[in-house]
């Protein structure tokens, strides 16, 4: 039972990540769009990461973990 | 690559990759070790509306704002961590402070890298303390302390609760691997 409850949890964790990873490397300005309780942004705020180096930061950190998010799916899964 | 490199280490050294892969059997000479990968989502919309409700009644309407801005400090969500040298994976409730004003909503990423000697199954599952350093988000590290299971492991760290968080959180086993 218990870890069935894990297990959601860590479905949820991914996709939610995926989504913001996804958005954040797609544009920063539409990542800072998304509802709020979807959007996973912290104490970061639009005025400062929607453009710029900021932006930059945004899109490395979202391509970053889209990266590690498919390793591990790929090391979990398939890698032997 | 990473693992093949430390595979042929361990075999170099007469240790079985799969041993030395577990914690158990540091390879001679070697400076063997394994990583977790780990990441957590985490709500401040539970908190806010909590503290909210909790400042309400204590100092009315002014008590209630100013604990729904204490309460957007904190957050609820949850981690999953996996293990590539077990291939186990583990996932649990968590919560987390950052001192910023919306930062108990973010998520943060973080692979940290655990000594020889020992189990980084035994510092995925159970009860486990971090702090995050982020002054960027692409930028930050982390420290992990599992009570029962040795010295605290840091690593780098990407994520959205800059600059600093403390979290805790508590792992069940949701895949079992190889030696997990």
């Amino acid at each position: 039972m218990i870890s069935i409850v894990g297990a959601c949890i860590a479905v949820i964790v991914g996709v939610l990540m995926t989504i913001n990873a996804a958005f954040m490397l797609a544009s920063p300005r539409a990542w800072f769009h998304l509802p709020v309780w979807l959007r996973a942004q912290g104490s970061l705020t639009e005025d400062r990461y929607s453009s710029g180096w900021g932006a930059v930061q945004i899109r490395v950190t979202g391509a970053l973990i889209l990266g590690a998010r498919a390793w591990v799916l790929y090391d979990m899964f398939l890698r032997r | 690559m990473l693992a093949v490199a430390t595979d042929a280490l361990a075999i170099w050294h007469g240790v079985s990759p799969d041993l030395a892969k577990c914690g158990r059997a540091p390879v001679r000479g070697v400076a063997a070790y394994s990583v977790i990968v780990s990441g957590n989502v985490t709500s401040n919309i539970p908190t806010i509306i909590a503290g909210d409700a909790i400042g309400g009644l204590v100092g009315g309407p002014p008590g209630a704002f100013a604990g729904a801005v204490f309460g957007s400090l904190f957050g609820v969500g949850g981690t999953a961590s996996y293990v590539p040298s077990t291939k186990s994976l583990y996932a649990g409730p968590t919560l987390v402070f950052a001192p910023a004003l919306g930062g108990g909503s973010g998520f943060s990423g973080n692979v940290v890298s655990v000594p020889a000697g020992q189990n980084p199954n035994a510092i995925a599952n159970g009860l486990s303390y971090s702090v995050t350093f982020q002054p960027m988000p692409l930028l930050g590290s982390t420290v992990t302390k599992s009570p029962g299971s040795g010295p605290p492991v840091v690593g780098p760290s990407v994520g959205t609760r800059v600059p600093v968080s403390f979290g805790v959180s508590y792992n069940v086993r949701v895949k079992k691997g190889s030696c997990g």
